[in-house]
């Protein structure tokens, strides 16, 4: 018996559970050459704002014990570019493409998903339009303005859900932090704004600094811990999140091999996405995708969606 | 640019602190400039080990189908690839990034490396050579002190490093002070000359080389080092600052730039 991978999230069917996440996969053409782009679960691309950002000025990166904090700042194109110069190509893929969205205000959450649906209503019908879905950060630790500061507060989430919900027919999933006092009330807000699935987590805040020279290694002193050093607290907040919403749950933090995956899985999560441990091996997603394959084989697991009921107390 | 596992065929100690890695580049890739890097993870390090990224190495030679990078063990990626014998392989991918332009025929050639930087001049110098048309094609290499300096037989670079005004930090052979000093002082006697400056260092020595360049209305190429994830340019994390403003990515836009195109102020 071959087992079902699908995964259904609102309208959209993910043909398996494991996507590569944002930020980490720039928007799919830079690993092109390395990875089979078709036959990810999903391709989550770098964050587009109504506006070209460059980031924070460099150094932006810093490995530590099992994770890498990054302090990249939303580094982006800008919403014309991203559809001038990145959705025709995205269009050519077979893999669901979900456009992270970020802003520093609603408006500019707002104008990035109206910008993206008027570009797609102009493709001719019979193509594959290049948007799947969006993801909606409100968790990112690297701005000063917006950012994380959105997804911090239960209202100011549901009444952006709310509102971008109402321009769009396309899957909604919003990106929670882990850096709030509770969230399962966030992811909560979430759902009641109606959002279809929620991905959880972003990085966690974190800072390192260089005992020689006695200052920070990033710019900005903290950045976003991600990478194997976060896989618990990932699994320990998927499984909050999942008890509290009724939505699917999409986990990522840290996953490196199919048991990870399966760890996810099993708190509660329906999908997962591959970060950092794509800077080590591109080929993770497909080495994760063979792990979860095996797992269920040896656990006579018919379909994906069963393992999130397997958990035992 | 392509991830494989490459057999390494030499893995020697080269100074006190150096070592030069060889290994066999697959005959249907592209073969890697000088400038181009790619980046490694040794087999000794699984996914989810500390150590968590690939390491970029830039190529130093390329020769019989093998090619070339110098290193300096600096973190536990680099300790796990010194300790590696031939025969073992490493997980590849490459290569990656921009690579330095030959002079045009006639032009003179400057080229300044410094540190474990001089992999790349070395690189260059050598396919210069080859190309046989540049007039006035000189090598400065600057070391530490001069126990630092390399003894290599591989693939030309010997004779590349024969050929090379040596300069060292604490005066212990060669040129005593900083290398690009050492360019300023051997090329006084022959004037303003046109020429093109190459150069691969530490960030002071790179601006420094900029600087000579801009003053005498001469063109620069630089390569640059910065902490690096993806490598393919997909990440952002890797930037230096643009002279236009913003930033451009070490591993895509680079690591070889025009030294115009770059901020000094904010780099060195």
């Amino acid at each position: 018996m071959i087992p079902s991978m699908t995964v259904r999230i609102g309208s959209l069917t993910l043909p398996n559970p494991v996507g590569v996440a944002s930020g980490c996969f720039g928007y799919g053409q830079e690993y092109a050459e390395l990875v089979d782009l078709d036959s990810l679960g999903a391709l989550y691309t770098k964050a587009v704002t109504l506006n070209q950002r460059a980031g924070n000025p460099p150094p932006r990166l810093v490995e530590t014990p099992q994770g890498l904090i990054n302090s990249i700042g939303l580094a982006n194109p800008g919403l014309d570019a991203f559809v001038s110069e990145k959705l025709p190509w995205l269009a050519t893929l077979r893999c669901p493409v979900i456009v992270n969205v970020a802003g520093s205000t609603q408006g500019e959450y707002e104008a990035v998903v109206e910008g993206i649906e008027d570009a797609l209503a102009k493709r001719p019908t019979a193509d594959r339009r290049g948007v799947d879905g969006y993801e909606i950060n409100v968790s990112c630790p690297n701005v000063s303005c917006g950012g994380m500061s959105f997804g911090t507060d239960s209202s100011t989430v549901e009444r952006l859900t709310a509102s971008l919900k109402r321009l769009t027919n396309l899957p909604l999933m919003v990106k929670l932090s882990p850096n709030v006092t509770d969230i399962a009330e966030i992811a909560k807000a979430a759902e009641a704004g109606g959002a279809d699935a929620i991905s959880c987590i972003n990085t966690v805040v974190g800072m390192s600094i260089n005992t020689e020279t006695c200052s920070p290694y990033l710019s900005r002193g903290t950045g976003g811990l991600s990478g194997p050093a976060i896989r618990p607290v990932g699994v320990a907040c998927v499984w909050k999140v999942s008890r509290a919403v009724s939505i699917p749950v999409i986990g990522l933090g840290g996953i490196c091999s199919g048991r990870d995956a399966i760890e996810y899985l099993l708190a509660g999560a329906s999908a997962v996405q591959v970060g950092t441990a794509l800077f080590a091996d591109p080929r993770t997603p497909e080495l994760v995708l063979a792990g979860i394959a095996e797992w269920m084989k040896s656990k006579s697991v018919a379909s994906v969606g069963e393992i999130r009921t397997m958990l035992r107390a | 640019m392509r991830q494989f596992y490459a057999p390494i065929t030499v893995n020697e100690v080269i100074s006190p602190s150096w070592k030069m890695l060889g290994f066999i580049w697959p005959s249907d890739l592209p073969v890697p400039k000088p400038g181009q890097f790619f980046t490694f993870r040794p087999s000794l390090l699984a996914p989810g080990d500390s150590g968590l990224l690939r390491k970029p190495l830039a190529f130093a030679a390329f020769e019989g189908g093998r090619a070339y990078a110098l290193y300096q063990v600096r973190g536990r990626g680099t300790a796990a690839l010194a300790s590696l014998v031939p025969g073992a392989s490493i997980d590849l991918l490459g290569p990656l990034g921009t690579s330095f332009s030959l002079p045009d025929p006639g032009e003179s050639a400057v080229l300044i490396g410094g540190g474990i930087g001089i992999g790349p001049v070395l690189y260059l110098h050598r396919r210069i050579r080859e190309a046989g048309n540049t007039v006035n094609l000189s090598l400065f290499l600057g070391f530490r002190s001069a126990s630092q300096i390399p003894q290599i037989s591989e693939a030309g670079m010997a004779e590349s490093l024969a050929s090379a005004v040596l300069a060292t930090d604490d005066g212990s052979a060669g040129f005593p002070g900083r290398v690009v000093d050492a360019v300023k002082t051997e090329l006084s006697s022959n004037g303003k000359l046109v020429r093109k400056y190459y150069a691969c260092g530490p960030a002071p020595m790179l601006s420094a080389a900029a600087f000579l360049a801009k003053e005498e209305a001469n063109s620069a190429e630089v390569s640059v080092e910065q902490w690096m994830a993806c490598g393919v340019g997909a990440c952002y994390g890797c930037v230096v600052p643009s002279s236009s403003g913003g930033f451009l990515r070490a591993c895509a836009d680079g690591p070889v730039f025009n030294s115009r195109d770059l901020d000094w102020e904010t780099l060195a």
